[in-house]
């Protein structure tokens, strides 16, 4: 390479961090005014007051003082940040996985995880079994998890007797998705309409259970999945090219795809268990950012981290815009899918390179 | 048969890949395209083909524009072996090679038709992978098998990309060998993009060697591959010496 | 090409056991034509098997002669015992079963041309958005309050089956302009599918709770509504969809190579994506309008005709038809069984019996390609 195509390789290896930098500025804006969004009416900067007075630990004086901070620091606050980082998980799980298999219509819940968790749920919901007899709701996020990493150790089990292509760990995780849905199924025939509402409110997914309790999860979950994702995200780069070539080349595809695939598993799940299955973010942010910033792995992590998290945010942000119940999981595709066959159409490209 | 490709320019939206590309071909020769990576080769021979369409320019086919023609048609005249990629797909090898018979055959093939596989396969020297799946084959022998179904279309030319790339040396000379036995004895035009100089050399009728998107030099492998012509396009210091009535070229040096 | 008679004999000293290659392999063509047969006979067999869970507790050769004696023109006195087993028999059984048929039937073709289609074994019936469309349709007509019992239901089929045009619509339009390989199909028929699903989720949540139990019963997939008014749209809009895919199941197979490769062999990708696309959308939009989303058989059925016969769609697409056939007709029998009139739905029931059956053919199938 000459200097001039150096230079130019640099600068848009540049223009991309350059990209996924704006996009994190973008989330974080409307984070920071989402906090205002909420059925009842609150003003930008009432809620910022509000906030600031919490954190300096001024005394609630008023009863309204009281439900502004309960509203906001214990309501909106929490919800957003979290919206942020289920977004960022579910994009980074996303990519992964459609690394590890090497389809573009993989998504973290090809594992089959987010059927399992359901199933958790509505074992609990309809049923009123919970694994631990923990306080109410934290029962059925711990049925989620626990129910949700069973695909994930029939997939260890299975590699581990048996020589396994990436294809057969997508078919193994929809024999998965189908064994636990059908039983998911006959519970939700048979559950009371008002369950029968609850349960379908969980899957398709919203951020509004969302507490300051679970943020802590979501942060370990997200900065487990990053790291490990920037850390493998040069192998994975090489297992696109083939199994073979990646044996040539150093990098062990199975034992890659397996690690892989379990901690993508394991963080979905938590995200999962709180927030119901969110879907379309993990499927098609992935393909966005990789419209932007191309196919490299050390790239298109964080681009879909941050990707996941704006879209995630801006959707609960619009949900909440419009009264209280309506999940955000119901919006993520209305936003998203616009702007995804619009840059589809635009670019001519498919981003899959071919 | 004839080929003409006359003005024949071809740009992706970034950039202008083919620029007034023109060459004749009339009746049956082993017809080797040589150039750098980049230059247009396999571009050129999608346009014959009809894979890509040529934003300037024709391609003639015994007098008639390729576009002319149904696509049935087209397809019983002209084969197209691609590249060996490393795309998996999940059938035997005996019914890979199969497909190439759907231009000839309608709902079930014949018996005839499997022999005619067969037979191509124990050509190319892989009969005893018949009954192999394809996702089973070392590299080589993917581009054999794609080799055969091109064979066994029975075109009257014959495109192929680089049919010898991932073969070791005695598949390259004896698959090259087997084309030019094809071109005479079965008169079919073929046109192969080739990387070795000697071997396209050795076995070509003649020699298209192409340099920036357009064609460079055209002639018998004694006309084109000279020094100077080596030097121009390739950049590379080379001499020439003959062997068994045909060029050799003896790298030298080069800049890098 | 000249045959070369040395190579046809060189060809045939070659062999092993004293069997022509050549035969070799059309005799494991034969043997896959005979095990498609084998399969359209016990396909029939439980057509009729299946009816035999029954409210009248007939047996298998009462119902056919209950069915033959209607075919005769036989009248009975109301409410005989005879007059019972003939209105079951023929009011409810019969169209059930062939509405069964014909869905399995549907959504096996559609399912194998799909996965072949986008030469991806995730691809559905549903993938492309159709059934998202369907869903949206079917949800919208009972809010409008077109129709909340089963009688009128030719006019919510209809209208699902409009709206599950439109998803298709919008990829037939949007095709050309995007660089339209398979992965773009794919995705853009995705987004859109998420995007009707999202519409959809909205509408649900806006509804009281028994208005959604209503949407959802319809929506979940169950065979209860078939009737004899319905029977023929469905009928024929399935037939024509499937005799089209299965014509052309030839030039599918040639996708598998790739575009370049199939575009030489005299196939045109684009223009077969597209057809065949719009074959599926009239299946699966009728389908769906009728019985919901009976998700499974168009995934996985595919794939179990294919680890067992090879890729070979000409096979692939009868012998998924009738496996699929076959599990749902056994699937609903196992429903009604259960309970005649509670209506468990299909769905979970085919995939209580079809999953562990298809896990069981992952793990232990060695030479599954794909």
């Amino acid at each position: 390479m000459s200097g001039d195509e150096a230079d130019l390789y640099v600068a848009k290896s540049k223009k991309r961090w350059v990209a996924i930098l704006i996009i994190l500025i973008i989330t974080l804006a409307i984070t920071i005014y989402s906090v205002c969004v909420m059925s009842f009416n609150i003003s930008f900067q009432e809620a910022w007051e509000v906030i600031f007075k919490h954190l300096r630990g001024d005394p609630l004086e008023s009863y309204y003082d009281r439900i502004r901070d309960y509203l906001v620091f214990e309501g909106t606050l929490p919800r957003s940040i979290a919206a942020g980082l289920i977004g960022a998980i579910l994009g980074i799980s996303g990519a992964v996985m459609q690394y590890c298999v090497r389809n573009p219509l993989a998504d973290p819940y090809t594992t089959g995880i987010s059927s399992a968790a359901l199933f958790g749920v509505t074992i609990s919901l309809a049923l009123g079994i919970t694994l631990l007899p923990l306080h109410d709701e934290y029962g059925i996020v711990f049925n989620a998890f626990v129910f949700s990493m069973i695909p994930c150790a029939m997939m260890i089990l299975i590699s581990l007797r048996r020589k396994t292509t990436p294809t057969m760990l997508i078919l193994i995780g929809i024999a998965m998705m189908y064994i636990f849905s059908s039983f998911t199924m006959v519970m939700k025939y048979n559950a009371e309409p008002e369950v029968l509402e609850q349960i379908i409110e969980w899957s398709i997914g919203s951020v509004s259970k969302a507490h300051w309790e679970s943020i802590p999860f979501l942060i370990v979950a997200l900065a487990v999945l990053l790291i490990m994702a920037l850390f493998y995200s040069k192998k994975l780069d090489v297992m696109s090219a083939g199994d073979n070539l990646s044996t040539s080349l150093g990098v062990d595809p199975k034992k890659t795809r397996l690690i892989c695939m379990i901690v993508v598993s394991a963080c979905t799940s938590v995200a999962v268990s709180f927030s119901g299955s969110i879907g379309f973010v993990g499927l098609v942010v992935p393909h966005i950012s990789r419209l932007f910033v191309g196919s490299k792995g050390f790239a298109l992590i964080p681009c879909s981290a941050a990707a996941g998290a704006l879209l995630l945010v801006a959707a609960d942000t619009i949900a909440r815009s419009f009264g209280a119940g309506l999940p955000a999981g119901a919006i993520t595709a209305l936003i998203g899918s616009p702007f995804f066959l619009y840059f589809l159409i635009k670019m001519r490209t498919n981003g899959w390179g071919r | 048969m004839e080929l003409n490709i006359d003005g024949v320019g071809f740009s992706y939206p970034s950039k202008k890949v083919l620029n007034d590309v023109s060459a004749n071909f009339e009746g049956p020769q082993l017809v080797a395209i040589l150039g750098p990576n980049g230059v247009g080769k396999s571009t050129l021979i999608h346009c014959i083909d009809r894979i890509l369409k040529p934003s300037e320019g024709h391609v003639m086919l015994d007098g008639k524009d390729t576009y002319e023609y149904h696509m049935k048609e087209m397809a019983k005249k002209v084969g197209y072996v691609p590249y060996a990629s490393s795309d998996m797909f999940p059938m035997s090898v005996v019914d890979a090679v199969l497909l190439g018979r759907h231009p000839h055959s309608n709902w079930k093939s014949t018996k005839d038709d499997v022999r005619l596989v067969f037979s191509v396969l124990k050509r190319l020297g892989i009969d005893d992978l018949a009954k192999s799946q394809f996702n089973e084959l070392s590299a080589g022998q993917h581009q054999k098998v794609m080799l055969a179904r091109g064979l066994v279309q029975e075109p009257e030319i014959m495109l192929l990309d680089e049919p010898t790339a991932n073969l070791d040396v005695k598949h390259q000379l004896g698959v090259t060998r087997i084309l030019r036995d094809i071109a005479h004895e079965d008169g079919v035009l073929i046109i192969m993009i080739c990387h070795d100089l000697n071997i396209a050399a050795k076995y070509a009728d003649s020699i298209i060697m192409m340099k920036d998107g357009t064609i460079f030099a055209t002639g018998t492998p004694e006309e084109v591959l000279i020094e100077e012509n080596i030097r121009a396009v390739y950049d590379v210091e080379c001499r020439i010496i003959e062997d068994q009535g045909r060029p050799h070229v003896i790298l030298r040096e080069c800049e890098y | 090409m000249k045959r070369d008679e040395s190579v046809d004999r060189q060809v045939e000293e070659y062999l092993k056991n004293e069997e022509d290659l050549a035969e070799g392999y059309i005799s494991s063509v034969r043997q896959k034509l005979l095990i498609i047969v084998i399969l359209f006979i016990v396909s029939a067999f439980i057509c009729i098997f299946s009816m035999t869970v029954n409210g009248r507790n007939l047996d298998f050769f009462e119902v056919i002669e209950v069915i033959i004696n209607h075919i005769k023109g036989t009248t009975y006195e109301i409410y005989t015992k005879e007059w019972f087993d003939d209105t079951f028999i023929w009011g409810n059984s019969l169209p059930r079963m062939l509405f069964t048929v014909v869905a399995a039937i549907g959504l096996a073709v559609a399912g194998a041309s799909m996965q072949s289609m986008m030469n991806n074994p995730l691809a559905d019936p549903y993938t492309v958005g159709v059934s998202s469309g369907a869903c949206l349709g079917l949800a919208i007509s009972i809010i409008i309050g077109l129709s909340v019992n089963y009688g009128d239901s030719l006019t919510i089929i209809l209208l699902s089956f409009i709206f599950a045009l439109l998803p298709m619509a919008a990829i037939v339009i949007l095709a050309p302009k995007t660089r339209s390989s398979p992965s773009t199909l794919i995705l853009a028929g995705v987004a859109l599918s998420y995007l009707f699903n999202s519409v959809n989720t909205l509408i649900l949540s806006t509804v009281d709770s028994e208005t959604l139990s209503v949407i959802y019963m319809w929506q979940t997939g169950t065979l209860s509504a078939a009737s004899w008014e319905d029977l023929p749209f469905v009928l024929v809009m399935v037939s024509i969809g499937s005799l089209l895919i299965v014509y052309l199941s030839r030039q599918l197979n040639l996708l598998a190579l790739g575009d370049a490769s199939a575009s030489s062999l005299g196939v045109d990708p684009d223009n077969l994506r597209i057809i065949c696309l719009v074959a599926i959308a009239f299946i699966v939009g009728a389908i769906v309008g009728c019985a919901g989303i009976i998700g499974f058989v168009g995934l996985v059925t595919p794939h179990m005709v294919r680890m067992v016969i090879g890729s070979d769609n000409r096979f692939v697409i009868p012998g998924a038809a009738c496996i699929a056939l076959i599990m749902m007709l056994l699937a609903d029998m196992a429903c009604r069984a259960i309970s005649l009139y509670d209506n468990i739905p299909i769905g979970a029931a085919l995939s209580l019996i079809g999953a562990p059956i298809f896990l069981y053919l992952i793990i232990r199938r060695n030479s599954y390609v794909w």
